[in-house]
């Protein structure tokens, strides 16, 4: 099937800079954050184990050329959490040691009773070092209402710039729609792949409804997708959206729906980094290929 | 699957990351290593030649070595190292100081004394050895570096599977059950935790933790009242 040029702007959806044909390389996709129009990167990073690595300079070392790729490729949002180990203490460290570079969107998440949330998130902060995040989220929904509480306070007060709820692996998909019924923060996080498609059916059509910004966690099953379609050939028509990896394939599928604000696929590796963050070039599939990507992975 | 958990799904840290703790925690103590391998070197030899730390100096003194080692072992490499990427770890490490503490009270009450003879305490010796010179070799075994070696007294699964053994040295007594509980509970842990992160060492230590729970509870030709 050929790409038309109609189809491939369509599949970019809400893209502030959908690359052109002729200058496809040109710019990186991404997409605006509902409630303001504030442009974000499509490919963030995630930091769930790969970046849970203590003390060990020679690992945090690595994490650290990680995360100067992200930013050399124009940075974008990093998710972490307090569950998550070491991981924002690592980020903080390497945030330090890069000189704070431009283009950092920093999320994180309150994962406790509404209590100690607030103590929570000054830890979080002073990990980071940063003084205000961009974004802060309920991480599984976690005394959500209550917790929400806290963030829109922070928010009004202007030492907050977005409130969130995480869920993750399929699950608690209908309070996560409560939740964006009866009280839309400004973004959602869930899991959302070519396989794990359970949020097209609900969520994602009343995201775009209300307004709500989607992160898309676990973009690669936690590391099984690219494993499993490693080695088995690409079809032939993946050339025809710019794609030359399996990796650049699952981002694109999950990029293009047009409620898909960003993708956070977590990566140990420079080399990986820079073939996620390839994804949001070029032109991105329209529902018919969306539909034949989909199918084409589900048969193999 | 969106909705199901996998086993992997609870776990917080890659294996390089679990397995670069080794490495750390040894370039921090050496050469504390060859010191308690030689020092293992002897008390193996010793124990195969038939002598038997009781009385009122070699019993009590190994009893508190013992409790001294999963001190050691709690705070530093399971508080501290693990810490730092399993934020459950320091709550674990609070059986280490139970364990310790109770070896040491053992210890200095004077009532340590491992005296076993026969099948059960020929059994402790053979998992003692592979505690202390098995144990170290897993690393180079699964293509690491030596620096990884998991050493008695500084490493914890060497730790637990030594107390098992000396525990099967000791004739039963009361002390015998409550002193296996937080070794044991340990092993199944990392066991656990390496079946997780796909090791095949979780085997070994579940192996060692079978034979362990066999050797310390089974009954024995008991020369003396013991730990
Ligand atoms: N409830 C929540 O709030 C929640 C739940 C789940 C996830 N999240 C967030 O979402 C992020 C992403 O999810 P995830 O980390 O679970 O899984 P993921 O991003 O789907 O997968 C990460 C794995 O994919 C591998 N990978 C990355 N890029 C690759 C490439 N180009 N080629 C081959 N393999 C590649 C990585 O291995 P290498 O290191 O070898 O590259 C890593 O093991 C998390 O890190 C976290 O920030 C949030």
């Amino acid at each position: 099937m050929r790409v038309t040029r109609r189809a491939m702007l369509a599949g970019a959806g809400a893209a502030l800079a959908a690359p052109t044909l002729g200058n496809a390389a040109a710019k990186p996709l991404s997409k605006r954050i509902s409630a303001t129009g504030e442009p974000v990167p499509a490919v963030g990073l995630g930091s769930w184990i790969t970046f849970n690595v203590g003390n060990d300079p020679k690992l945090r070392a690595e994490c650290r050329a990680v995360m100067a790729a992200f930013f050399e490729a124009g940075g974008g949002m990093i998710d972490s959490s307090p569950m998550y180990g070491s991981s924002q203490a690592v980020i903080g460290d390497a945030l330090t040691k890069l000189g704070r570079p431009p283009g950092l969107f920093s999320a994180d998440k309150v994962w406790t009773s509404a209590a100690n949330g607030p103590a929570q998130i000054a830890e979080t902060a002073r990990r980071w070092g940063v003084g205000r995040f961009d974004l802060l989220q309920v991480h599984n929904l976690w005394d959500w209402e209550r917790n929400l509480d806290t963030l829109d306070a922070m928010k009004a007060a202007g030492r907050l710039r977005y409130t969130g709820v995480t869920t993750s692996h399929g699950r608690r998909h209908g309070e996560l729609e409560t939740v964006m019924q009866r009280r839309p923060p400004d973004f959602v996080q869930l899991t959302y792949n070519i396989v794990d498609r359970e949020a097209e059916r609900r969520l994602l059509p009343l995201a775009r409804e209300r307004g709500i910004a989607v992160i898309a966690n676990r973009p690669f099953q936690r590391g099984r997708l690219p494993d499993r379609l490693a080695g088995r050939p690409l079809p032939v028509w993946a050339s025809e959206i710019d794609v030359s990896t399996w990796p650049q394939f699952l981002l694109k599928f999950i990029l293009s729906h047009p409620a898909v604000t960003t993708a956070i696929p977590a990566t140990s590796r420079v080399d990986h980094l820079r073939e996620n963050k390839s994804a949001a070039f070029g032109p991105m599939p329209d529902a018919a290929i969306r539909r034949r990507m989909a199918e084409h992975v589900r048969d193999l | 699957m969106a909705g199901s958990w996998a086993p992997e799904d609870f776990l917080l840290f890659s294996p390089r990351a679990y397995w670069r703790l080794f490495a750390l925690e040894n370039a921090a103590v050496w050469p504390a290593q060859l010191l308690l391998l030689a020092a293992g070197l002897v008390l193996v030899a010793c124990l195969l030649r038939g002598w038997r730390p009781s009385g009122r100096w070699t019993g009590p003194a190994l009893g508190l070595a013992l409790g001294a080692a999963w001190l050691w072992t709690g705070w530093q490499f399971v508080a501290l190292r693990y810490g730092a990427i399993n934020w459950a770890a320091p709550m674990l490490a609070w059986g280490f100081y139970a364990e310790g503490a109770l070896l040491a009270a053992l210890g200095m009450s004077g009532r340590a004394a491992f005296t076993g003879r026969g099948t059960r305490a020929r059994a402790g010796i053979g998992l003692l050895a592979a505690a202390l010179f098995a144990w170290p070799l897993l690393a180079p075994l699964d293509g690491r570096p030596w620096q990884e070696a998991e050493v008695f007294a500084i490493a914890p699964d060497p730790t637990a599977i030594a107390t098992l053994a000396l525990l099967a040295l000791a004739p039963r007594s009361r002390w015998t059950v409550p002193l296996a509980v937080v070794p044991v509970l340990w092993l199944a842990i990392s066991a656990l935790t390496l079946f997780t992160m796909g090791a095949w060492q979780g085997w070994a230590v579940f192996a060692a933790l079978i034979a362990g729970l066999i050797a310390c509870t089974a009954p024995g030709r008991e020369t003396a009242s013991g730990l």
